[in-house]
């Protein structure tokens, strides 16, 4: 028992935290909707496991929970519209990698312009780190993981500003949730919050999941208008 | 015995008529009953209970204002809340009522009757945060009746949930910043702090330039009616949301930045909303952009109408509901009989559905402010306080201490600032025409059905409202006034 408490002890500090920061690039950088999910499911874990130092137990696992939950449900939504939200340039030729296509010529939206952007907010937030004065710290409160949520937070911005379908927009606003979660729940420790914000999560995952399906069946449902049958 | 407590009725009601609703969903006309029935129970119920002693409705001694402990927290429903519910509930009642003559997707009645339980736990719970966090919530459950009608295009939807969620972690930032300002005296600067989120939080919630994007494309996609609600119902709501968050941050009212950030948005709202519908080319955008321009005029009422701003804003909000209902009603009707709302498309729908073209057209000139119309009266004042400003020697520059170089300076911005708001009705008076222009011609279409009586003439008596508080625009004044007084002591 005391070997698992010392391993969890090792887990929730640095690694979380460069968990947090890889599983937030991941679900930027990929378009393949599997690797996202996972991508989303690990940072929800990491989430809780960063949060362990800092609230009760308890209430990280409430946190792990409602993370944990949403994901299947985005799952059931992309499984039933794959084929809408798979990237459109996938099907073309070219090299591509995490599903995005990898060469020059890959447009807006593609991982060359991904890249650029990561390495720019990287380096804008570096800068920032040593600026930063949190306007209330309190007991226990790492800078680290206000790192985290920025860079998470930001992640989420620029993933909803470059776009996509509507899988890739609740990977990214979950995301920004999710950081801005791992700093307010230090700051405020009420459990009505705690349960209105994993309620919140449960829900925006199933609505994105309803748009997602609803996008799909929607489609099938326009297309005799399309061909101007339907008036 | 005990008497029933008032919030347990507000947030249960609603809830278990959710439930029912969407038992007996397929049957239109009960959903739209029990929903109609439920709405206008609470409505009056809050128009009409006491807050401060019990009272017998139907044998029951119900204590309307008694607070009630759910979660660990107090549900208190107090004075500015329950004018504010008696205002939704009772605008849901039209809706229910057009709803079953012309669906508005089956989900529109359970899932509406869920939102409105949401927007009555909104109004009971004493935290601010928890306030946000159950609007987000709510917000989310809109979704499903905004894409009722399984349109392919999800844009709208997706736009709106995106905005109000980007919405919540600065709105939560802000809340904690106050809170900790007034905890801890030595604080006291953090409230400064939490100027900006506050701004960003709130712009995006109240769709304000450049976040209403979602505005126009939610009008597009989503079943008129339900666009209704949401520009509404919902719109009411995060206004609320602002004057709960200003009761513990009133001297953001007085930070003159602040109100010149929302003066410009106002005004680049109104013009960008006025001149982007007088291009469209269906009703359901055009419907949209109208109402973006609107809602430019309700946040430069706010900070330009002086010491009657709220009362401007809060009749403004009041008539541009009507107005919003009545266009939505007579856009139903026609994508119901017509099956579009592209203005190609409808040649000759005028002949065919006159009620409805009549009523489409004096919603939007309604919100557009035209004369004897309900949006007049308050595009008038407003209209008149910025002339006021404009003017180098009025009483309002005199007050402000202004040198009379100062004054010139303010006639030429005053002007331009006329001139921007007179574009922007214009656009939307424009737009209509041109589509009354396509529904006028050719000859009537017989392959459309006759209007539908009832909705028509629901149409018929909210257009004679509509025209009534053109004429009389003193007739909501009291209860006006009174909700304003009651709101400025909450």
């Amino acid at each position: 028992m005391e070997a698992f408490s010392t391993f969890f002890e090792l887990m929730a500090g640095t690694p979380a935290i460069i968990g947090l920061l890889l599983t937030a690039l991941v679900i930027f950088l990929a378009s393949d909707w599997r690797l996202s999910l996972a991508a989303l499911l690990v940072q929800y874990l990491l989430v809780g496991l960063a949060l362990a130092r800092f609230i009760e137990p308890e209430v990280a696992v409430v946190k792990i929970l409602a993370g944990v939950l949403a994901v299947p449900i985005l799952y059931l939504g992309a499984r039933h519209s794959h084929q809408t939200d798979e990237p459109e340039d996938s099907a073309e030729g070219g090299l591509h990698l995490l599903g995005l296509r990898v060469g020059w010529d890959a447009g807006p939206l593609g991982l060359p312009l991904r890249l650029l952007a990561v390495l720019l907010l990287f380096l804008i937030l570096v800068r920032l780190l040593g600026q930063f004065q949190p306007p209330l710290a309190p007991a226990g409160f790492s800078i680290e993981l206000a790192f985290v949520a920025i860079w998470m937070g930001s992640m989420g911005v620029i993933g909803l500003v470059l776009g996509g379908g509507p899988l890739r927009s609740a990977t990214a606003i979950l995301t920004i949730l999710a950081g801005f979660d791992l700093v307010y729940a230090t700051l405020e420790r009420s459990l009505a919050i705690v349960g209105f914000s994993g309620t919140l999560t449960l829900l925006t995952a199933l609505s994105f999941s309803y748009l997602a399906a609803v996008q799909v069946v929607g489609l099938g449902k326009d297309k005799p208008e399309q061909d101007g049958a339907a008036p | 015995m005990t008497p029933v407590p008032g919030p347990i009725i507000l947030v249960a009601l609603p809830l278990a008529a959710a439930i029912t609703t969407y038992l007996i969903r397929r049957w239109a006309f009960m959903a739209a009953v029990i929903a109609a029935a439920t709405a206008g129970a609470l409505s009056l119920l809050c128009l009409y209970l006491p807050l401060d002693r019990s009272a017998f409705v139907l044998g029951q001694e119900v204590g309307f204002g008694r607070p009630v402990v759910i979660l660990g927290r107090d549900l208190v429903l107090n004075p500015g809340g329950q004018a504010w519910l008696a205002f939704i509930f009772g605008l849901a009642v039209v809706f229910y009522l057009f709803a079953w003559r012309i669906s508005q997707g089956q989900s529109f009645t359970p899932f509406s009757l869920a939102i409105l339980g949401l927007y009555a736990f909104v109004v009971l719970l004493q935290t601010f945060s928890l306030a946000v966090l159950a609007f987000a919530i709510s917000v989310t459950l809109a979704v499903f009746i905004i894409q009722g009608g399984r349109r392919s295009s999800i844009r709208g939807a997706q736009r709106y949930l995106l905005i109000t969620l980007l919405s919540v972690p600065l709105l939560l930032t802000a809340a904690w910043l106050v809170d900790q300002s007034l905890l801890v005296p030595e604080n006291a600067d953090m409230a400064r702090q939490a100027l900006l989120p506050a701004m960003l939080g709130f712009g995006l919630l109240l769709a304000v330039f450049p976040f209403g994007t979602w505005m126009p494309a939610l009008a597009a996609d989503a079943p008129p009616i339900v666009t209704a609600f949401i520009f509404t119902t919902a719109q009411a709501m995060a206004f609320y949301l602002v004057l709960d968050f200003l009761r513990d941050a009133s001297w953001m009212l007085t930070d003159t930045a602040l109100s010149t950030v929302i003066q410009l948005a106002g005004l680049l709202m109104a013009a960008v909303g006025g001149l982007m519908a007088s291009v469209q080319r269906d009703f359901g955008r055009l419907f949209g952009y109208a109402a973006l321009s609107d809602l430019g005029y309700l946040l430069l009422t706010l900070v330009m109408g002086g010491s009657q701003g709220q009362v401007l804003a809060l009749l403004h909000m009041t008539n541009r509901a009507l107005a919003i209902t009545l266009l939505a009603g007579a856009l139903a009707i026609i994508r119901h009989r017509a099956t579009t709302d592209q203005f190609a498309g409808l040649q000759g729908v005028a002949r065919r559905l006159p009620i409805a073209t009549m009523g489409l057209v004096l919603g939007c000139l309604a919100l557009a402010g035209f004369p004897l119309t309900a949006g007049f009266p308050t595009h008038w004042a407003l209209g008149r306080a910025v002339w006021n400003w404009a003017l180098p020697f009025s009483p309002l520059a005199q007050t402000a201490g202004a040198a009379a170089g100062a004054a010139t300076g303010g006639q030429w911005a005053g002007g331009l600032v006329l001139l921007t708001l007179i574009i922007a009705s214009s656009g939307i008076v424009i737009g209509v025409l041109r589509g009354l222009s396509a529904m006028l011609g050719a000859g009537p279409r017989e392959d459309i059905a006759r209007q539908p009586i009832v909705a028509s003439f629901i149409v018929l008596a909210l257009a004679a409202l509509v025209i009534l508080l053109g004429l009389y625009p003193q007739l909501f004044l009291d209860p006006i006034l009174n909700a304003t007084e009651i709101l400025s002591s909450f």
